[in-house]
């Protein structure tokens, strides 16, 4: 348990945004009413004349045409004269107080010539639409084409065509987008929650002309992001007020700004068609989905890439084409959500996967196990991949689940049970950054602490990183310690994509025997004797054959005078295939849900969900349960009751009144079965437990609705007017 | 704009300040009195993370003005562990348990449950689900939160299962 949960037990933590020096200046973002606009004036001179107004900036102060990004850069800071969606950022202020701030924000004038809104992703890949970039409104695209599809359908003994959408979900991190700007001669400290801060330092660098290494950038801890800080939010403009005020800037948002300009989860849009034979062995699959990106790229084309490559699900099919396209609109902007495109397209998989073990008139979870893919691969896309050896014991361990009570059906409730099985990459795929650089040092202060950049942001990789370390030394708590999620340390890369605390926990174990060696050889300089005469122990080194309840000498007098540290490096893994995107390293999880449906209102409530995650052993397990039930809570909410509704790109709520995140009213228990003893052929023998936990829920609960209705869910959230409509067709 | 004076006791001390009249209580407390461990996260009494102890009832802290608290005895979550630091059996249960996971809306949480079995020392599973079920959580899924209060009500009741902890 690090000190810092202590900390925020006790109230004392300051999260970043809120650990400001005194009078520091209020940061204000003026932002635009219009979904879609051209600016044709825009005048601050009178916002500059307000009294303790110290800084106004717009697209003026930024460098002609500069755009940020993750993969596209195609994203401007401030309106560069034209405004693509509700709420995005057209000015900021730097005032003494938020009085002044709203005063000079009152004061500037911006004249908006209205633009009409492209609102429908299918239109806006159209020949008709208007284009929002100059390269058209096709994002990114991916084609995958196996065999002949369509004579394989028309072969098929059953086949079922279903349509799902999916909601643009929103991530609702209690924790406001915010952070502080702290400049000082030729350097800039900002801290802000961020998944990957050397790139947030990069990105400031491009923005600012200052060097990197005059850029310190604090992005751990976060209070709640689940992807939706992993793009820039406000260190952007944070940066340029704190350069042009020349006076520290904090910046928080509102929940109102939060939710119009905030990142959300894609709306994909899908269309696919499956078949089998007789005999229930799947035979193709046919998977069409756009997906909505809404005014920037930001993490959309990794987002339609996992999805595509998840949307076979943990299946053999002897052919298979998958067409994906993510069009840009006027609809906000979407962007990373745990679980990562992969949960839209797995639930409609899920679904249809059902709906063939239910015309073949096989036992849905028989079905599964009949048609997993091979172990040994190849992956979805006929990658090479990492034996996925986790399959067949989840099925087994899903059919071998005890039936438990699910409420109470009675002539107003009917229940109905879903499973899902499924698998998703982890890390990056194609290319992205996997790669990991840390550093295990000994301080002064007589702790081992790992060094790395990745972040805290709930998902318990501090506890994580300190079990290791306490494992890996044979050391006690007290003994260990963390340097984190800052740019003063090694390049750990994102935070992201489920590989933060496996990445952690390998960095220790990687670098655990050169750094024994290096404390055993420091402890043989000051006492004598041979480096492996000594061993790491609670609170110091122990001469090797000498078991003493007391050290021969304690950690911090090591440490003096001495330099102990060992550099680590983690070896990307990387696939391309063909130049498209995939993962070689893949994560396994079952799920099984029970729902109640009321006839009356048609309203879905949820009364027990099991999951059955394949990750091994977790270093922490309550934590590790945390995970699973925290992601089986936003997999409800993907199902049953979360989404954002726009219309002519407008949202249909501004606060968490219209917008129905999940209470603990709405959680059932949440039993979870974790497979702890990954084969022994696997060789990474860790998975990060951060997003499949959700992936598999939400195909559960999908299914459940199914297994009720008869029929495939058209639209999640499921509406309940929808669920009366169709118990009414059915009577 | 005319500023009130005020009068409250805040975690056992007297306070004394002049307000604006339209200044939030929230803001008041982390603004004025730093104490940053109450939180916003909407502004509109949906999520509970600004959630004080309030003259022996949980109030939002953003749907009361702070002239509004003049007079009252108010402890927020910096007033929960003892003057020592001993931390409050609340505090304790949800570090064993794993209730917190970013932590955010722990404070408000915890100062819900604090009161939650003020009223109710031996709550049921149900009572404690709707005991909080005005403070959202985005992370834990609630589980452990409800092992957690139930963990520490066991403890103040002097009935716990010492086993159940770890």
């Amino acid at each position: 348990m690090s000190l810092r949960v202590a900390e925020k037990l006790s109230g004392r933590f300051r999260y970043l945004a809120d650990d400001a020096p005194k009078g520091a200046l209020v940061g204000l973002v003026l932002r635009s009413a219009h979904p879609h606009a051209r600016i044709s004036r825009l005048d601050t001179r009178a916002a500059e004349a307000v009294p303790g107004v110290h800084a106004v900036v717009t697209t003026a102060d930024v460098p002609a045409g500069f755009r940020f990004g993750l993969r596209l850069k195609d994203q401007p800071v401030l309106a560069d004269g034209v405004v693509r969606h509700l709420g995005e950022a057209v000015a900021a202020v730097a005032a003494e107080t938020m009085e002044i701030a709203a005063a000079a924000l009152a004061a500037i004038d911006v004249d908006y010539e209205i633009l009409p809104p492209v609102t429908d992703p299918h239109v806006a890949l159209g020949k008709e639409a208007v284009a929002l970039h100059d390269g058209g409104n096709l994002c990114h695209a991916f084609d995958y084409l196996k065999g002949d599809v369509a004579v394989a359908l028309e072969a098929s003994a059953h086949t079922v065509d279903l349509s799902l959408d999916t909601p643009r979900q929103m991530h609702v991190a209690l924790e406001l987008e915010g952070g502080v700007a702290i400049p000082g001669e030729g350097d800039l400290v900002l801290r802000a929650p961020a998944h990957d801060p050397h790139h947030v330092r990069h990105v400031l660098s491009e923005l600012t002309g200052l060097e990197e290494e005059n850029i310190h950038v604090v992005g751990s801890p976060i209070g709640g992001s689940y992807g939706g800080k992993e793009d820039l939010h406000v260190q952007p403009v944070l940066a340029l007020l704190g350069l042009k005020a020349r006076r520290p800037v904090r910046l928080v948002l509102s929940r109102p700004e939060a939710v119009a300009a905030g990142i959300k989860r894609h709306p994909f849009s899908i269309r696919l068609r499956a078949g089998c034979n007789a005999d229930g062995r799947l035979t193709a699959l046919d998977f069409d989905a756009v997906a909505d990106t809404g005014a920037y790229a930001s993490h959309g084309p990794e987002v339609l890439e996992t999805a595509m490559e998840c949307a076979p699900g943990a299946y053999d099919w002897p052919s298979v084409r998958l067409a994906g396209r993510l069009a840009y609109t006027n609809n906000g902007i979407s962007g990373a959500f745990r679980g990562f495109g992969a949960v839209q397209t797995q639930s409609a998989l899920e679904l249809a996967i059902d709906a063939l073990a239910d015309k073949a008139g096989v036992d849905r979870i028989a079905f599964r196990r009949l048609n997993l893919a091979a172990a040994e691969g190849p992956g979805p896309l006929g990658q090479t991949m990492v034996p996925m050896l986790e399959l067949e014991p989840l099925g087994e361990a899903l059919a071998a689940l005890p039936a438990v009570p699910v409420g109470r059906p009675d002539e107003r409730f009917v229940a109905g049970t879903g499973v899902a099985l499924i698998r998703k990459g982890e890390g990056f795929g194609g290319g992205g950054p996997n790669g990991a650089l840390g550093r295990l040092a000994l301080g002064f202060d007589g702790r081992i602490r790992l060094e790395t950049s990745l972040t805290e942001m709930g998902q318990g990789l501090e506890a994580a990183a300190l079990a290791a370390l306490r494992q890996a030394f044979g050391v006690d708590g007290r003994d260990v310690g963390l340097r984190i999620g800052e740019t003063a340390v090694g390049n750990s890369g994102p935070t992201s994509a489920s590989r933060g605390t496996q990445i952690a926990v390998r960095l220790v174990r990687k670098g655990a025997e050169t750094m024994r060696q290096a404390l055993g050889a420091a402890a043989a300089r000051k006492l004598g004797g041979a480096a492996e005469d000594y061993i790491s122990g609670p609170g110091g080194m122990f001469r090797a054959d000498d078991r003493r309840n007391r050290p021969d000498i304690g950690f911090a007098a090591l440490a003096e005078g001495e330099d102990i540290a060992v550099d680590v490096e983690i070896e990307p893994i990387e696939t391309h295939l063909d130049g498209l995107a995939c993962h070689t390293l893949f994560t396994a999880c079952a799920a099984r849900a029970f729902i109640l449906v009321d006839r009356w209102t048609g309203r879905i409530t949820c009364t027990g969900i099991d999951v059955l995650p394949a990750c091994g052993m977790p270093l922490v397990p309550a934590a590790f349960d945390g995970q699973m039930a925290g992601g089986a809570a936003q997999a409800l909410g993907f199902c049953l009751t979360e989404d954002l509704l726009a219309t002519d790109g407008s949202f249909a709520a501004r606060n968490l009144d219209g917008y129905f995140v999940p209470t603990i009213a709405d959680m059932p228990p949440v039993r979870i079965h974790p497979l702890v003893e990954l084969d022994a052929r696997d060789p990474v023998g860790l998975r990060g437990a951060g997003e499949i936990g959700l992936n598999a829920v939400a195909p559960a609960i999908a299914c459940a609705v199914r297994d009720v209705l008869g029929i495939p869910p058209l639209r999640l959230p499921v509406d309940p007017d929808w669920v009366l409509d169709v118990l009414e067709a059915r009577r | 704009m005319a500023k009130t004076h005020v009068k409250m006791t805040v975690n056992g001390k007297e306070i004394e300040a002049l307000v604006e009249p339209r200044t939030l209580l929230i803001h008041f407390i982390r603004e004025e009195l730093e104490l940053t461990g109450p939180h916003i996260g909407c502004e509109t009494s949906h999520c509970g993370a600004c959630t004080l102890d309030i003259d022996g009832k949980s109030v939002k802290s953003c749907t009361m003005f702070a002239v509004q608290a003049n007079g009252a005895d108010i402890r927020t979550i910096e007033g929960m562990a003892e003057a020592d630091g001993t931390l409050h059996p609340l505090q304790d249960a949800f570090r064993e348990m794993h209730g917190l996971q970013c932590g955010f809306c722990t404070p408000g949480m915890i100062t819900r449950a604090y009161r939650l079995l003020q009223e109710n020392p031996n709550p049921s599973d149900e009572e404690i689900r709707m005991g909080i079920s005005g403070n959202l959580c985005r992370c834990t899924g609630y589980q452990n939160i409800v092992a957690a209060i139930r963990l520490a009500a066991e403890r103040m009741n002097g009935t716990q299962n010492w086993e159940a902890a770890e």
